[in-house]
């Protein structure tokens, strides 16, 4: 397959989100094409698998080869009709090979990011999930379930064919969106970040199929913001920047490239350079007081006990105890403390960030802000103290423009907070709107401040008027965090804030992170990518099956439980294996 | 309970809601809607579709009642009056007519949409070569209401994440559901627009005959439930209207 596009621009646009790209990829061979936010990565991924232009309009100019035939494109130009002269009734001219989808994704099948917006919706298991392209395509049935139980099979997806695809875990959905698309043996495969937001279990599951997949003879093009993790399995990179292909070639010599032509990707973790942990401590906050502790909280979901029948219509139950997600965790998290929070999926890590702000609340035990039970508090008072970033940043952006969106909540508080009722915890305000809500923040006079020094520490400033909706993913998730930092709360609880961000979001995040452990915040972040933790935290604390396995520096952890690389499903960071490594082989 | 195909249960749905809206008298229609309750209860479906069934109706039958109940022009047996309040036994009788014969709808099709699978649906739908977007709508709108508990559920902890306070009662419920709507409709026309493309880049809505993984059980039994109700429910239209024609 070769795709050689000369220019692609979406409707109404003046400037094209992609131009001179030449993109070849043979049959078992897998090309990364790499690139920061904003740089075209999924417009290019959503032209390979003939969404764009198809009934959005743009215009594309360029051709497909594919499979011997030979697909052109070409712009459609206004034309002067030549009997009257006049522009004024153009008609289109050019030629936009109509795609019919359902053969397209036999040559070439796409995977986007968000695996769950890719469920059909009406498939009540997950084997009518991967049958669902086969259906559309009017594949006999007795082919179907053939084709079915071999990718299932192949993809060691047996166990879970008659589970329901709602039901999934993260790394299970992403593992049945692309063994569904590969279930048409297409030529080639598209996947635009297919790891990201990962454990390292199921990064390496995915990883498999992917080269179980190059051991077909499929082609695949992968889309990410790195060189790294799956970005390995690569014999070549592209190297997108706004839009356009600024460098070509094999993958040893990309890292080299990028730094040369300061494309903003993020480095290869194992290329980075290997630094100690033990000196991530942050100085100058002294360790006097605790900005926020969890004292032997258990949790479950749906804290009843369940009764279950026995038999059907009988009315013999048997009571269920529903199992624990966390089982007696205990955490203190003192001002200036940067703590990462480790574990596999499942581990119970989310849980224990959501009861941070009373999101979730424990069956039993304490969580207390600055030493106040925030039991009686609701999720809105104690928001005043502590900012949640969640994991899915549309889960949380709902203005109009970036600039509400940072001022959501921030303003409200301020031009309440002289009214009667006063946050008993901390120094923030909160103000009733008179309406059965009110909202909790920072004081009117910083209000506005805030803002604005929330929107240029996450370099928003010149997108503050722009739709969140309509910011590339990286930028979404740094106005999430423009949010958060906008409260200047004493708490701050990031949940996986590292995902989809380039490498100019992850230098902002981890200076955001700095900036304010040494304001004085807590910092508490559950992640996978212990690279960025390690180059950013102090503390690791080890969580699985909902209990404590360690606690402490990061080094000293590090040290104690990942001699092997990985303990409990968790990797140890490149950088400090390469550490740990030259220490070894050092002069002492 | 078993699992019925989804034409039986349309067929079970069908037969009283029409013979009740044909026959339009409301001791039948009573009668009809008390059997109806009590075979949903019985099937276990009643926890889920009464309550939603109260929610739709009771709005409804207030309005009836005060609209026919207290003003029905045509009523001549007064049974007690207030000002421009009469309240009429024709009124009533009226209201109560509208009223359960309109129950007797919605009690019908939530019990057939609350107990279709949806999957069973399209999948017979394609069948019978229905366009497959015209299915898919179907579907989805059965599957639309945890959809969207769940999404509004994730913008209201967002928004209290960020501070907003919902207070006790329905002010501050009120209050929170004004906070979530825009936001809310925001988040599901971004979503469908995203699956759609999704759907298309999975080879939905080709041209093309359409195949179908699922199968649907049926059995004779069922089938000549089916062509005997439908024939009985013909047969009786004719029938009542030609003789009350």
């Amino acid at each position: 397959m070769r795709l050689v596009l000369h220019e692609f621009l979406y409707p109404g646009d003046a400037a094209p989100a992609l131009r001179d790209i030449d993109l070849h990829v043979l049959p078992g061979t897998c090309t990364l094409v790499a690139g920061g936010s904003g740089a075209g990565k999924s417009t290019l991924a959503k032209v390979l698998a003939g969404v764009l232009p198809g009934r959005h309009g743009g215009d594309l100019t360029g051709h497909f080869e594919l499979g011997g035939e030979r697909l052109e494109f070409t712009a459609a130009q206004p034309a002067v009709p030549a009997s009257t002269g006049s522009p004024a009734r153009p008609a289109v001219v050019g030629t936009r090979p109509r795609i019919n989808p359902a053969a397209w994704n036999r040559e070439i099948a796409y995977v986007g990011q968000e695996p769950s917006a890719q469920l059909s919706t009406v498939a009540a298991t997950v084997a009518e999930e991967l049958a669902f392209a086969l259906e559309n395509a009017g594949t006999p049935r007795p082919e179907m379930l053939r084709r079915v139980q071999e990718t299932a099979s192949a993809f060691g997806l047996t166990d879970l064919l008659e589970r329901r695809p709602t039901e999934l875990s993260g790394g299970e959905l992403r593992r049945v969106t692309i063994a569904g698309a590969a279930v048409l043996e297409p030529k080639v495969l598209v996947l635009d970040e297919p790891t990201a937001g990962l454990d390292a279990t199921a990064r390496g599951q995915v990883e498999g199929q992917l080269q179980h997949l190059l051991g077909k003879g499929i082609g695949l093009v992968l889309l990410a913001p790195g060189l790294g993790g799956v970005g390995t399995l690569a014999d070549r990179v592209v190297l997108l920047e706004q839009g356009r292909c600024v460098w070509a070639g094999p993958r040893g010599h990309a890292a080299a490239a990028s730094e040369a032509l300061e494309v903003p990707i993020l480095p290869d973790p194992a290329a980075a350079a290997p630094e100690p942990a033990l000196r991530r401590i942050t100085p100058g906050v002294p360790k006097v007081a605790t900005a926020v502790s969890l004292d032997r909280v258990q949790f479950s979901y749906g804290t009843r006990l369940k009764s279950l029948r026995l038999r059907p219509r009988s009315r013999q139950t048997q009571t269920v105890e529903p199992p624990k997600v966390l089982d007696g965790v205990s955490l203190a998290v003192g001002p200036g403390e940067t703590v990462v929070i480790a574990g596999a999926n499942g581990a119970g890590k989310s849980s224990l960030l959501r009861h941070l702000n009373g999101l979730a609340r424990p069956d039993s035990g304490a969580v207390s802000i600055r030493g106040s039970d925030i039991g009686p508090l609701t999720t809105g008072e104690v928001a005043a103290e502590v900012g949640f970033l969640f994991q899915n940043p549309l889960d949380q952006l709902f203005e109009r423009t970036v600039r509400r969106e940072v001022a959501y909540g921030v303003r409200a508080a301020g031009r309440a907070a002289h009214s009667s009722r006063t946050a008993d915890i901390g120094t923030s305000g909160t103000g009733t709107s008179g309406t059965g809500a009110f909202w909790t923040g920072p004081r009117p006079a910083a209000a506005n401040d805030a803002v604005q020094e929330a929107l240029e520490r996450c370099g928003l400033r010149e997108v503050a008027e722009a739709h969140p909706h309509e910011l590339p993913v990286s930028q979404q998730r740094l106005v999430a965090l423009a949010t958060v930092l906008a409260r200047r709360p004493a708490v701050l609880a990031l949940d996986e804030p590292t995902v989809a961000l380039d490498r100019p979001g992850v230098d902002r995040l981890a200076g955001a992170i700095r900036d304010e452990a040494n304001r004085g915040a807590a910092v508490v972040l559950v992640t996978h990518d212990l690279d960025f933790a390690y180059a950013t935290c102090g503390r690791l604390v080890l969580l699985s099956a909902g209990r404590i396995l360690a606690d402490g520096p990061m080094a000293e952890v590090l040290e104690e439980h990942f001699r092997n690389g990985r303990f409990v499903g968790v990797e140890a960071p490149e950088a400090w294996l390469r550490w740990r490594a030259e220490r070894r082989s050092g002069p002492d | 309970m078993a699992r019925l195909h989804p034409l039986t249960l349309l067929t079970a749905a069908v037969v009283p809601a029409v013979a009740t809206l044909a026959i339009d008298r409301w001791p039948v229609s009573a009668v009809v809607l008390a059997v109806l309750v009590g075979l949903v209860a019985a099937s276990g479906l009643g926890r889920t579709v009464l309550p939603a069934a109260a929610v739709v109706l009771a709005p409804l039958m207030l309005s009836l009642l005060l609209t026919h109940g207290f003003f029905f022009v045509e009523g001549q047996t007064v049974l007690w009056s207030a000002g421009p309040l009469h309240v009429t036994t024709e009124g009533l009788s009226f209201a109560a007519d509208m009223g359960l014969r309109t129950a007797v709808f919605v009690v019908a099709f939530l019990a057939f949409s609350f107990s279709v699978q949806p999957a069973d649906l399209l999948s017979v739908l394609t069948g019978l070569r229905v366009p497959p977007q015209f299915g898919f709508v179907l579907c989805s709108t059965l599957t639309l209401a945890p959809a969207i508990t769940a999404r509004a559920r994730r913008i209201s902890q967002a928004q209290q994440a960020r501070g907003l306070v919902v207070g006790l009662g329905l002010p501050g419920r009120v209050r929170a559901v004004q906070q979530q709507a825009v936001p809310l409709v925001l988040a599901l026309l971004h979503e469908a627009g995203s699956r759609a493309e999704f759907l298309e880049a999975r080879g939905f809505g080709a041209p093309g005959p359409r195949s179908s993984y699922r199968l649907v059980p049926d059995s004779p039994g069922q089938r000549v439930f089916r062509w005997t109700a439908l024939l009985l429910l013909v047969l009786f239209l004719v029938l009542w209207f030609g003789a009350v024609g």
